[in-house]
């Protein structure tokens, strides 16, 4: 027999040798596919959500100049609002600048009918400074160029022009007050608009905690509840978990919340928060060891809290907030071997959480949210979860935020 | 675990198909048809039951999760074992079980071999399986994977070794059986 014979025959011998598998290879099989398939659902919501996000933000980011350009940016339109087309009583009553811009807009005032203007491609600092100011007594006028030196160079040349061509005798110049500025530069007071105008914030948000695991940053810091299976059917009191390191999925949750200005910079808010946890455990099992238990729970939470904006700008706010929450379970799906169990849970989980977050507002109605934060889980006789092994979690809401 | 009757092509692409469609009633079948096989061939590389079971888990894992790649080329059976295969030589890797001896005797493969040709023959395929579990795990892969049907080339790859360490392997493994055979018998 030469050699490839005999590897032949070792082959045909091997071949025909089985071994039959213990019944927890299945059981682990299984729980090792279900992990995988909501690590890909997770993956792909994150994905969709971040490129959702990426494109909305560019979007965003592109035609934000929507906001301001309600008052004039272009070296045209300004030579519009600034000249006289019509003579206008020295004491006539000041029109804003925004009103008086719709009005020359809507009239039919076209760029053909403004007295061309040579602009300077590079606003020259010093000339400006040489300028005697047209209305001495105007310091508001003076701070308004001032500013808009800094902010945008063209508007100063344009308005500098402007004022050689045609002193400003009438009340045009005079309106240059401060709101106006704001209105330009978008530095208005965004209390003031926000708690005038904007009185509620829709909140989509996802959740994840970053000490989802028995390993966690503070696995170890707070207490920890004994796995209660009360106020839960009789029928499931036959679970009982008696895993010393039970594994922990990252828990997720997303929420849409409403908040609502009670005073200027202080919200109160409150919403509908799902949130998913699973552990996997062993368990006894009517009086047998089932070494691979998949618990699944579905909450529904009901948020209150309070939240302070200490810092609050027209696109950026920082804000503190405090509150509390009333989670209930709505589903507990317990997988092992080839069983699948869904029952219900009774009672509700209560919880107290502080944040500190930031908001930045691509548009006026529109904005990202990112707010780290910290929770407290009470020992409510809910099922083994991370809540119940770790009651103290440190969570991570990413979102976007609408403004009404 | 019921033993599944054997499978015609017909039934195995349907089992395929409804796996690819995650029916999970499906896949235990499958798993139910081909785990024993796969399990003694988990066993006779990773030398023990326990470490064989946990390749055959992550084997089928990554067989359903891979399932959509086989293209019906080839044999179905040929396709997961060297799925189960790879799973194997990747745990025996990080436990850095593939280490090897660096001389080797260069024993004459035939002139070891044919004197035990008999002896072979007349072994049971547990008793081979035994003898192939109790070598050390370094020739264990090389020989295993021979047994298999892998050219000297593709073993290299697969272990990351020369093609001549390869040779040199299978050659220490063959003088170690033979030894092992001498003694049985």
């Amino acid at each position: 027999m030469n050699e490839k014979d005999l590897y032949k025959l070792l082959q045909e011998k091997l071949d025909a040798s089985v071994e039959m598998p213990d019944a927890s290879v299945w059981d682990g099989i299984r729980s090792k596919m279900a992990r995988r398939h909501r690590m890909m659902v997770v993956r792909r919501v994150s994905f969709i959500s971040i490129a959702a996000a990426a494109v909305l933000a560019a979007g965003l980011f592109i035609f934000r100049g929507d906001e301001v350009t309600t008052l004039p940016s272009t070296p045209s339109i300004m030579a519009e609002s600034i000249l006289p087309e019509t003579e206008t009583p020295a004491d006539q009553d000041v029109i804003p600048m925004t009103e008086q811009i719709a009005g020359i807009t809507s009239s039919g005032v076209t760029a053909q009918q403004v007295k061309p203007i040579s602009r300077p491609t590079t606003p020259d600092l010093d000339k400006l400074a040489e300028i005697p100011p047209v209305i001495s007594d105007e310091v508001v006028k003076e701070k308004v160029v001032a500013d808009i030196v800094v902010s945008d160079n063209n508007l100063v040349a344009d308005q500098v022009v402007v004022q050689e061509d045609k002193p400003a005798t009438g009340p045009e110049i005079r309106e240059w007050d401060e709101k106006d500025l704001d209105a330009i530069l978008g530095t208005e007071d965004p209390v003031h608009r926000k708690f005038k105008k904007n009185t509620s914030l829709f909140a989509i948000s996802s959740n994840i905690s970053q000490v989802a695991s028995k390993d966690g940053l503070i696995a170890d810091l707070g207490p920890k509840y004994a796995p209660s299976e009360l106020g839960t059917p009789f029928e499931s009191q036959s679970i009982i978990p008696f895993d010393d390191e039970p594994q922990f999925d990252i828990p997720l949750s997303f929420s849409l919340q409403f908040k609502q200005a009670i005073v200027p910079r202080l919200y109160i808010g409150t919403g509908l928060v799902y949130t998913y946890l699973h552990t996997q455990y062993s368990a006894m099992i009517n009086m047998e060891q089932q070494p691979n238990v998949s618990s699944q729970l579905h909450y529904l939470g009901i948020p209150l809290h309070l939240s302070y904006n200490f810092v609050d700008r027209p696109r950026f706010d920082a804000f503190v907030s405090a509150g509390g929450m009333v989670d209930k379970c709505i589903m507990r799906r317990y997988v092992y071997g080839s069983t699948d169990r869904r029952e219900k849970v009774e009672g509700v989980q209560w919880s107290l959480n502080v944040g500190l977050g930031v908001e930045y507002w691509f548009v006026q109605h529109v904005g990202i949210a990112f707010k780290p934060s910290v929770a407290y889980y009470f020992d409510n006789d809910q099922p083994l979860s991370i809540r119940t092994n770790q009651p103290i979690q440190f969570n991570l809401e990413l979102g976007l935020r609408f403004r009404m | 675990m019921k033993k599944q009757s054997a499978l015609t092509d017909t039934d195995l692409n349907d089992l395929i198909q409804r796996c690819l469609r995650r029916d999970v009633i499906a896949q235990k079948r499958l798993y139910d048809t081909f785990a024993p096989k796969m399990l003694a061939l988990c066993i006779r590389y990773m030398g023990d039951r326990e470490a064989g079971m946990d390749v055959l888990q992550d084997g089928f894992v990554t067989v359903f999760l891979k399932l959509r790649t086989y293209k019906g080329e080839g044999s179905f059976e040929g396709w997961m074992r060297k799925i189960f295969v790879n799973e194997a030589l990747m745990v025996l890797r990080k436990n850095d079980a593939l280490r090897y001896a660096d001389k080797i005797d260069n024993v004459p493969a035939a002139s070891i071999m044919q004197s035990n040709d008999d002896a072979v023959s007349r072994m049971g395929a547990k008793e081979l399986t035994a003898l192939i579990e109790s070598m050390p795990p370094g020739y264990r892969a090389v020989f295993n994977l021979t047994i298999d049907g892998f050219q000297h080339d593709e073993i290299a790859r697969m272990l990351g070794i020369s093609s001549a360490s390869s040779r040199s392997q299978l050659s220490r493994a063959r003088e170690w059986l033979q030894k092992r055979i001498e003694e049985l018998y």
